[in-house]
């Protein structure tokens, strides 16, 4: 073996070394992950629906047809980095919003959707399929 | 430096940036396929789920005692949080629990934790200007509501107390977030005054704000210089510094604000109806100073739990985030969460 050939193995071989050490070090940096990412927007916009509808919120506004109110409501209460679109259907699948209820489209490489039954608190106690869209990074 | 040397340098380095560049490139296109590390996730978010959803032990641990489980719950709707058992959660209490305390509570020997509980949007108050106009004085203040920087329309109640008195007005804030109010106080009253801001949406999600100011003096004084204030059950405890002395306490909400009835030293606060935050305020004097204290009720926001900020420790943090609802109020709760590698 000539004398140029043992530098260019010893290249490689610190090369080598030098990329995997830094790969590892890599791997092992901690960081603080995407909470949309980890949590899952579905879970969280199950969720959002959850505590509107348990304090009343979310019943008040589909009953008085207070659309703007709602998608106010789900801007506040769902991350600003979370796009939602959310479809109200009544017992007979006729959907009830007259507007689109949304923050720009549904849009992210996440896609999810969310149901949930909801009971209006009324004389004639209307159930709603409502069906939430949500898109995130 | 020989060539050769430079070469195999720029060579490495074009390498370790081609490297990192594939692999943070192809992680980020593939990760929406991927099912990456969901039970670490997933048991952060049970652990979440158990703080927020069950009541504790004992179950009334927020009127007094220490926790042997942790747990915030009423009992009542899902995520319905106790009011006294988050107030306890913040440092300033005077019956605010330990960080130790807390994760022995919790029982999970190898999680640490980080809890803050925020209301949703910001209310913030600032003070623009003041003249002297006669035996008054008038103040213009400015009030914005955002959302994570995004402006929120919404309606504020504003209020101030300033030693036996209080005076209220009310305002929107615009599309763009913002609003005015003006007060005129007389000059025959000195001293630290605080202006309460309680701002709702249309959907009754409320946020507050509160800002002292000096009235005829030159500076108002430091928070805490003069009484410290922790309500529970009900109850504003009140613990007098230097002297001081009392002369009048009162409690704001959105729709309702009224003087509050003396028990020995504490004062008694009504349950309010209409939910929401509330400020409590405690006006009095030492000396010639006329103080001004305040807390709110529940008292957010807090922020409780181990430090996440280590940069050296070789450990993914992970957060989860909830919606939760305190006495009709709606705040945002962010659980961080984090373990030793070896258990990730």
């Amino acid at each position: 073996m000539t004398r140029r050939g043992v530098v260019h193995t010893l290249d490689v071989f610190l090369a080598a070394v030098i990329i995997v050490t830094t790969l590892l070090f890599a791997s092992q940096m901690p960081r603080e992950r995407d909470y949309l990412e980890e949590t899952g927007i579905d879970s969280m916009g199950m969720q959002a629906l959850l505590v509107l509808d348990s304090n009343g919120t979310l019943g008040r506004l589909v009953d008085s047809g207070d659309w703007d109110g709602l998608e106010l409501a789900l801007r506040v209460v769902l991350p600003t980095r979370a796009s939602f679109n959310l479809t109200m259907i009544d017992e007979q699948g006729t959907v009830v919003n007259t507007r689109e209820i949304s923050n720009g489209g549904v849009t992210g490489r996440r896609i999810e959707s969310v149901e949930y039954l909801l009971v209006v608190e009324s004389s004639s106690c209307p159930l709603y399929r409502l069906r939430l869209q949500l898109g995130g990074q | 430096m020989p060539t050769a040397s430079v070469d195999f340098t720029l060579a490495a380095i074009a390498m370790i940036v081609v490297a990192l560049g594939a692999v943070f490139g192809v992680s980020m296109v593939v990760a929406p396929h991927l099912e990456v590390d969901v039970h670490g996730v997933e048991r952060y978010q049970q652990i979440g789920r158990y703080i927020l959803l069950s009541k504790g032990e004992p179950a009334g641990w927020g009127t007094g005692g220490t926790p042997t489980e942790l747990g915030l719950a009423t009992g009542g709707d899902p995520y319905e949080l106790d009011i006294d058992k988050v107030t306890r959660l913040n440092p300033d209490h005077s019956q605010s629990l330990a960080y130790s305390t807390l994760w022995q509570a919790l029982g999970i020997d190898d999680v640490s934790f980080r809890i803050s509980v925020e209301p949703l949007f910001n209310l913030t108050l600032t003070l623009a200007s003041s003249q002297v106009q006669g035996s008054d004085t008038e103040y213009d203040f400015s009030a914005t509501t955002l959302r994570d920087g995004f402006p929120l329309p919404c309606q504020v109640s504003f209020y101030v107390a300033v030693g036996n008195s209080t005076y209220s007005s009310s305002g929107p804030t615009t599309l763009d977030g913002s609003g005015t109010v003006q007060f005129t106080l007389p000059n025959s009253l000195n001293g630290t005054v605080v202006l309460i801001g309680i701002a709702r949406t249309e959907s009754s999600i409320t946020s507050f704000d509160v800002l002292p100011f000096a009235h005829n003096i030159s500076q108002p004084s430091q928070p805490g210089a003069f009484a410290s204030l922790s309500p529970l059950d009900n109850t504003l405890g009140v613990s007098l510094t230097g002297g001081a002395s009392a002369w009048n306490a009162a409690v704001f909400s959105y729709a309702y604000s009224f003087n509050l009835t003396a028990s020995g030293s504490d004062y008694i606060i009504p349950r309010v109806l209409a939910g929401g935050p509330m400020v409590v305020t405690l006006t009095g004097v030492n000396d010639t100073d006329r103080w001004a204290e305040w807390v709110s009720y529940p008292q957010v926001p807090l922020e409780v739990g181990g430090d996440m900020d280590d940069d050296y420790v070789v450990s993914d943090v992970r957060v989860v985030e909830y919606i939760v609802e305190i006495e009709g109020g709606l705040y945002r709760c962010r659980m961080t969460f984090r373990s030793p590698a070896e258990y990730d």
